[in-house]
Parts: structure tokens; C-alpha cells; sequence
């Protein structure tokens, strides 16, 4: 077992594999009364397909993912939370583009709850009953977000954005691929992702770490596979595929909402992607944050409300960032966000407010180690790519002014996409 | 973690001691009583409080202050806590063990005596929160989720004073001036009772005096009920159309078990087992075994007694729901569920009391909780008293309950 003090923030880490196979990180939080656990797999909506027992590529429905973080709790049929229940512990789970995390709190019984995760992560058993009473659920959990303009918004967007990429597909899948999938097309997906090898436990709480070391090697982990993930190439041009949208809706206040793909020309070490991450969102915040002049100026001449906000999405398979607001005039504020965003104004007189907003970078991070939520989300995250969450202040503290100033080239006016939501005319 | 309470000017401040956290929370309310104030008026004096003030002049200018103190976040916040309107301010920020300048607390506290003594009520500054106001009411309607409850909570409030919205009423936006929002802040500052509370790893005995005389805040010194028990009636159904993918459900049961009475906890239990979180029996019944909804759950009110069950499902299932829904109430009351599923409820709510004491802005509300209600903070005590609620006690108190008022929004859809 590794151990890693990070004295800065007065925490410590420990790491280890089980079994040489399954990555384990263990995050000490003393007085915390909660430990909170959770396990990733990197299979998320971006992945649709699979290699077979005889190294043939096999797609299956979009949405597989979530559907099975949605089946993983089933075992022959009987929902396992239950189980956890009684012991302490609330279990919960959700997919994103690029990987599955099942995770749980517990007050108690820690060790059993890790085991009860770990067997039922490795080893479901789907019933083909309880695949197709799930297609319903799934088929609500769409519709309830189907009301919703703003994720309808969102989806568009994306898919204004992106030619080919996955990405652009709702992360729940469709009406019709919700409804294709079947028990033979989840147990190939699980086979060929649900692998010790590229998953990750984190353990975050007040816990002995030297008793829970032992007993975790103890654990019983499932026999190699013969099913490989696979990913099709995806080859995704710079340029949107469309560049402005508007969609009518049932809402009684318009807004926009830009997306502008990100290219970084060359593939980026995860290192290098936290850097890039870090300097863009320090340049975004900047030219666009709620203490610049722009975001002054358009308060000033109400082209927003509190509801302007800004995104930025880095993945290893995508990069995006999105600014949005409800507006009074969507036109006006396209025109004004798309001349900002292309006409850069960092000069070096700057300089104050790059060392105020890392200032504003450091308090946030640590603040935020307060929220074993989020320790865990980004421990796991960061697993995949060999860094700790504590590296990334670490990279903060190393940007310079000039790194943030190169982030001006990012922006090209062909990589850019937009949809306006304007009312309906019968809306209330 | 341990909670010391001082009185200056009538003022309660709450000391939360604890060595769990990196951030620090000073929370202060002001209440007063929901009928006798204009939330509306309230609502957009403590956002223009918090916009900008004498020393920072402008939102930008407040803004890179907040940054400077490491990201220091300043939140205000109106709400309804029994016959209570609170006006919230709340300031997190870094414990200076992490930072470079040492002395963050007397900065904080300098920054809040200006915010709170120097406010700068300007016509911009009330023009902005006027509109950004109506536009929080307008984007109420665009998800349908929140605009069903608002609808739910409309009708089913409609003829007590709990229908107050605690932002309050987009029509009377439009005639507030800066002479309302002065004399709303003079009425604030001098006509509240007003709790204090601040998380930190400091010794209470050393900071008091430090907080009290900075702040300086004097409170109204006068025995108050927080919360005054309704009897609601029954209630004709209601159901509105609206063009939606899927049919909001509102049930509302009647319990006349509030917050302070002997049997609260039992009634949490009730709650628990009913519909709070994914191993309770509307979640089993509706989701897992009809495959009726992706989401159902109950939540009770303790300020009104009321148990309001809702879900999200296709209008073509919303009477079978409805149907299997009162099964599960009426299992609950003719004792039709098993020790297991009491002993998980309870479970659930130990966990969750347990949970509570990790989240540094939740503690704030259960020490006020404790001042205004005598719930006590302590975890010890807590759990004794969830561990004293029997299968009987939850079945006596389920006699009592009964269904008053179903609201449904949606219905235009017919296919699936």
C-alpha cells in the first residue's frame, strides 16, 4: 500500500490494487460520520459497442450504459438496495459519457457494504422479466426530461455541434433503443467493460484504513473474459454541423445558448488536458466571469439574467464550452457573446485579476475537499488517467499568465453552434 | 462538533465547533412574522444587499472582492419556516489554515459589517432584481416538474396563509420602490428576531465577543409561536391540462402531526416507510413492481402536518397509480407491513440524521431548528427518540391519517 500525505491540505491518501487487478484509493476524512464509496467503470454513453468472444466488433442500442447502471442492482430478479439499507447505507449510481460509478454512504458495516458493491457490480444477474419491467422506467425517466425545454435545448445543441461523435446522443438513448435492448446485448456490455483491470474503488471517510486494507484482500473478483471494449474511430470534424437553431417551446422567456467544439490539434497527456482545462477555464472566467467587463456590460444593457452561466466540458474524447442565458433578445446577445468570444481583449494589464482568480481557484478547491461527493467523483475520474485530485491544485498553481493568454486560438467561428428557445404562440 | 449558545441584544448566536471542515459558515436570519411583511419587497432588498454595497459600488466590483477572500461565497436567501418569513445571509469561507493571509475572519467580518451597514440601494441595482425576479417566476412554468408543484402547492394552500410564495407575488413587483426597499431594510435591521450562527473550529468563548461586537445586531425580544397548527379540509380534485410528456400526481394525506408534538418522529417513520428514498414502499409498489414511474416519493411537511405523495407517469396509468398509491397508505394502516420494513425506515432516517452533521451549511438549520423548536442537536438524542417508535405507536398514529386533496397536471398525450 501506498501512502501519499499531502500536508497543504491535511490530508492523506493510500493506494493499492486487489489482487494486483482492481485500483483501490483510500481518502482519510477524520470526524466525517459518513463514509462514502463508490466504483467506476469506464463505460459510459460514448461507448456502443463491444469486441465479441472471436474479436469481432458488435454494436448494441444507444443507451446501453444507463440502462445497465439502471439493472446492475438486480440480482435474480430481487433489488439488492434493500440489502444495503438495512445496513446503513444508501446506494445510488449514474452514468455519464464517459463512465458508470455505483457508489453508496454508509454510517456503518463498512466492510460488508464494500463487499455487497463489489459482488454485485462484478456479478449481476439479469432475468429477462426484469429487462423488459425496466424498459418502462427508463421510457419515464425520458419522458420526464422531455418536458424539460432547457434539456431539449441542450441536446440540440450538441447535436448543431457534432457530426458523428456519440456524443451527440441523449445519454438515456431513444424511445426505440430503450426499447431494443435485451438481457444477451447487457450481459455482452457488462462482460466486456465491468473488468477489475479498469475500474476504480474509492474509499472516502473517517475509517481504519489498515483493518479495511486487509480485509479488501480478502475480496473475490471475477475470472478474466473473453468480451474486449471496443470503440468505433470516430473521425469528427472541427466545423459544427450547424450554426444557429431555434426551437419554439413552451416557455414564456426566451434564451440562447452557444457551444463552440474545442480543438487542441494534438492528442493532450492527462497532465497536459488538467493544465489545458484549468488555463481555459481561468481565461473564460476572465472575459466572461461575473467579475469581468463584459458580463458588466451586458447586465447593463439587460441582455441577461442570474441565469447566465458558462460550461466547459474536457474530456480525453471531446471538448466543449457552452454560454447560455435567459434573454430578453437572443439575437443581440449571439451577436455580442460570438464578437467577444472571437476578438480576444486579455491584455497584460491583466495581470491582477489572472492572480485574483487563482487566488479564487485555490479557495475553491479547498473548500470543496469538504464535500466527500465530490472528493470521490473527481478521485475516480482522475484514477483513470494516474492523478490524484490533490495534483490538481498542484497544476493550477503552476499556470502562468502567458498559458492563459494562449487560449485565445481555441476559438474558431466554424466549430461554433447555437440554439435559441423562443415561445410558442399559445404559450401561457 | 458542539454547539454553544450566547445572547447579545437579544440576538442568539450559535457557535458550531467542530475540526471536520476546511470552510467556515456564519449564517445570520432575520424573521418575522409571514403576515405582517412583503416578501416580494423582502426578497429583492437582501439580493440587492448582497449586489453591492458603499465600499464595493458594483456587482463587478463586489464580485472580485468575494474572489480576493478565496472564493468566499455570499448567498442570501428568503424562505418560510412555519408562521416565519427569513431573510438569510450566509457567508462560507476558507479556513486561512490554507491560505497566505492569515487574518480571513476579521476580514470576513468587516466585509459583512458593510454589507450590512452600508447597503447601496440605487435604481439600477432595484431594477435589475426586479426583473431578474420576474423572470424567476416566468422560468417556473418552463420545467413542467416545478410548475406542476407550484400549481399543486397554489391549490392546496389556497385558503390559508402557507400559500404565500416566500419570494412573493410576481404582480406586486412592479410597484415596489426605493422607498419601500429603505424602509423594508430599516424594518429588517430593527424589527426582527434575528439568529446567528457561525461553524468553525474556534474556541466560542474567544470569538464571541469578536462576532457580537462587529455584528452588532440588536433583535426583537418577544415570546413568538413558530408554528400554528391549521385545520385543513378536504379538498374537490383538481386537474389541469397542459401538453406534457408525462402526467404530474400530486396526493396530499392529513396527518395533524406537526413539528414540536410527541409523535413527530413516529410520523417520520410513517413518512419513511411510506415513500422517503429507494427502499420505501410507494417506490416498491410504483416503480419496481408496476414499472409505473422513474420517479414517486413522499414528503411531509412538519410545519403544516401534510404528507404530499407525488410521481411522474403517463396519463394512461395515472388511475391505476392512483389506485395502487391509497393501497400502500392503507397497507401502512391496517399494519400490512413487516418488522423488516419498519426497522428500515428507521434505519433510513438514522443514516440520514447521521449524514446530516457532514454537510458545514445543513448544520446552521439544525441549530436553528433546535433554538426555534427545541429539536435537539445532538445526534444521541435523536437517535433515542427514533429508537423508541414501535410498530404500534406507527400504526395508532396511521388511523388518523387520510387522503384531502389529489392535483394532477398533463393528460394531453396519447401516446407512449
Amino acid at each position: 500500500m501506498k501512502t501519499i500525505d499531502y500536508p497543504s491540505f491535511n490530508e492523506t491518501l493510500h493506494t493499492f490494487y486487489i489482487q494486483d487487478r482492481l485500483k483501490v484509493i483510500l481518502i482519510e476524512k477524520p470526524y466525517f460520520h459518513k463514509t462514502y464509496v463508490s466504483l467506476s467503470t469506464p463505460l459510459g454513453a460514448l461507448n456502443t459497442g463491444y469486441l465479441d468472444s472471436e474479436g469481432k466488433p458488435q454494436t448494441v442500442p444507444k443507451g446501453i450504459a444507463h440502462f445497465l447502471e439502471h439493472k446492475i442492482f438486480e440480482q435474480d430478479g430481487q433489488d439488492i438496495s434493500r440489502q444495503f439499507a438495512l445496513q446503513e447505507a444508501n446506494i445510488n449510481a449514474y452514468t455519464e459519457y464517459t463512465r458508470t460509478t455505483y457508489l453508496f454512504h454508509s454510517t456503518n458495516h463498512l466492510y460488508d457494504n464494500i463487499e455487497r458493491l463489489i459482488t454485485m457490480f462484478f456479478h449481476p444477474k439479469f432475468s429477462e422479466e426484469g429487462v423488459e419491467k425496466e424498459k418502462n422506467i427508463i421510457l419515464e425517466e425520458l419522458n420526464m426530461h422531455l418536458d424539460d425545454p432547457y434539456y431539449r435545448q441542450y441536446h440540440t445543441l450538441l447535436n448543431g455541434l457534432y457530426h458523428h461523435h456519440p456524443i451527440k446522443y441523449d445519454i438515456l438513448g431513444t424511445k426505440e433503443s430503450i426499447k431494443a435492448i435485451d438481457k444477451s446485448a447487457l450481459n455482452a456490455m457488462h462482460e466486456a467493460y465491468y473488468r477489475p483491470e479498469d475500474s476504480v474503488l474509492v474509499v472516502i471517510g473517517d475509517f481504519d484504513v489498515e483493518a479495511l486494507y486487509q480485509q479488501l484482500q480478502l475480496i473475490s473478483l471475477p475470472k478474466p473474459t473473453l468480451m474486449q471494449p471496443w470503440q468505433a474511430a470516430i473521425n469528427e470534424p472541427i466545423e459544427s454541423v450547424i450554426s444557429a437553431k431555434t426551437l419554439k417551446e413552451d416557455v414564456l422567456l426566451p434564451s440562447l445558448l452557444i457551444g463552440i467544439k474545442l480543438n487542441t490539434e494534438q492528442p493532450l497527456s492527462p497532465y497536459q488536458r488538467i493544465k489545458f482545462h484549468l488555463s481555459f477555464s481561468i481565461y473564460m472566467d476572465l472575459r466572461f466571469g461575473k467579475s469581468s467587463d463584459f458580463y458588466e456590460w451586458l447586465l447593463d444593457e439587460k441582455l441577461i439574467n442570474d441565469a447566465y452561466g458558462l460550461d466547459i466540458s474536457l474530456e480525453k474524447e471531446y471538448g466543449y464550452v457552452l454560454i447560455g442565458s435567459e434573454t430578453p433578445n437572443p439575437e443581440t446577445l449571439y451577436e455580442a457573446l460570438v464578437e467577444h468570444l472571437l476578438n480576444p481583449t486579455i491584455k497584460r494589464s491583466h495581470i491582477d485579476d489572472f492572480n485574483r482568480v487563482k487566488k479564487h481557484l485555490l479557495g475553491s478547491f479547498v473548500m470543496s475537499l469538504d464535500s466527500l461527493e465530490f472528493v470521490a467523483h473527481e478521485t475516480s475520474r482522475l484514477a483513470l488517467d494516474n492523478l490524484y485530485i490533490y495534483d490538481v491544485i498542484d497544476i493550477a498553481q503552476s499556470i502562468t499568465f502567458e498559458d492563459v493568454i494562449a487560449q485565445e486560438k481555441h476559438f474558431v467561428k466554424a466549430a461554433l453552434s447555437s440554439v435559441i428557445t423562443e415561445p410558442k404562440n399559445d404559450a401561457q | 462538533m458542539q454547539l454553544t449558545t450566547y445572547q447579545h441584544n437579544h440576538t442568539v448566536y450559535q457557535y458550531i465547533t467542530s475540526k471536520q471542515f476546511k470552510s467556515r459558515v456564519l449564517t445570520i436570519r432575520f424573521l418575522s412574522d409571514l403576515n405582517n411583511v412583503n416578501p416580494t419587497e423582502r426578497h429583492i432588498m437582501i439580493n440587492m444587499l448582497k449586489a453591492k454595497n458603499a465600499k464595493t459600488k458594483t456587482r463587478k466590483a463586489q464580485s472580485k472582492h468575494l474572489e480576493s477572500l478565496y472564493d468566499s461565497m455570499l448567498y442570501t436567501h428568503a424562505s418560510k419556516l412555519g408562521t416565519q418569513h427569513v431573510l438569510q445571509i450566509t457567508f462560507l469561507f476558507i479556513d486561512d489554515t490554507y491560505t497566505i493571509e492569515k487574518n480571513l475572519l476579521n476580514e470576513v467580518l468587516y466585509f459583512l459589517k458593510t454589507t450590512l451597514y452600508e447597503p447601496l440601494f440605487d435604481q439600477q441595482s432595484l431594477d435589475e432584481e426586479k426583473q431578474f425576479l420576474k423572470d424567476y417566476f416566468k422560468a417556473e412554468y418552463t420545467n413542467k416538474t416545478r410548475y406542476a408543484q407550484k400549481q399543486y402547492i397554489k391549490h392546496l394552500y389556497k385558503d390559508y396563509p402557507y400559500k404565500t410564495h416566500a419570494l412573493g407575488d410576481e404582480q406586486k413587483i412592479d410597484q415596489i420602490t426605493l422607498d419601500d426597499i429603505t424602509k423594508c431594510y430599516d424594518e429588517m435591521m430593527q424589527e426582527s428576531r434575528i439568529f446567528i450562527s457561525f461553524l468553525s473550529n474556534n474556541d466560542p468563548k474567544r470569538i464571541h465577543p469578536l462576532i457580537s461586537n462587529t455584528i452588532n445586531l440588536n433583535s426583537v425580544n418577544d415570546s413568538f409561536t413558530p408554528l400554528i397548527k391549521y385545520n385543513f379540509k378536504p379538498l374537490d380534485t383538481v386537474k389541469e391540462t397542459l401538453d406534457v410528456s408525462q402526467n404530474r400526481l400530486f396526493m396530499t394525506l392529513k396527518s395533524d402531526v406537526y413539528m414540536k408534538d410527541k409523535n413527530y418522529f413516529t410520523m417520520l417513520v410513517f413518512n419513511a416507510m411510506l415513500g422517503e428514498g429507494s427502499d420505501s414502499l410507494l417506490f416498491k409498489t410504483i416503480r419496481e413492481d408496476a414499472s409505473l414511474a422513474y420517479y414517486v416519493y413522499s414528503s411531509y411537511s412538519p410545519f403544516t402536518g401534510l404528507v404530499t405523495m407525488t410521481c411522474g407517469m403517463h396519463s394512461d396509468n395515472v388511475e391505476q397509480g392512483k389506485i395502487l398509491m391509497l393501497d400502500v397508505v392503507n397497507r401502512l394502516k391496517s399494519g400490512d407491513f413487516t418488522e423488516e420494513d419498519l426497522e428500515l425506515a428507521k434505519t433510513h432516517l438514522l443514516t440520514n440524521i447521521k449524514q446530516g452533521y457532514d454537510h458545514p451549511i445543513s448544520l446552521s438549520l439544525k441549530a436553528l431548528r433546535y433554538a426555534l423548536f427545541d429539536i435537539p442537536f445532538e445526534e444521541e438524542t435523536l437517535i433515542h427518540e427514533l429508537e423508541t417508535v414501535t410498530k404500534e405507536s406507527v400504526l395508532k398514529l396511521a388511523s388518523d391519517i387520510r387522503l384531502i386533496f389529489t392535483y394532477e397536471l398533463g393528460g394531453a398525450h396519447e401516446n407512449h
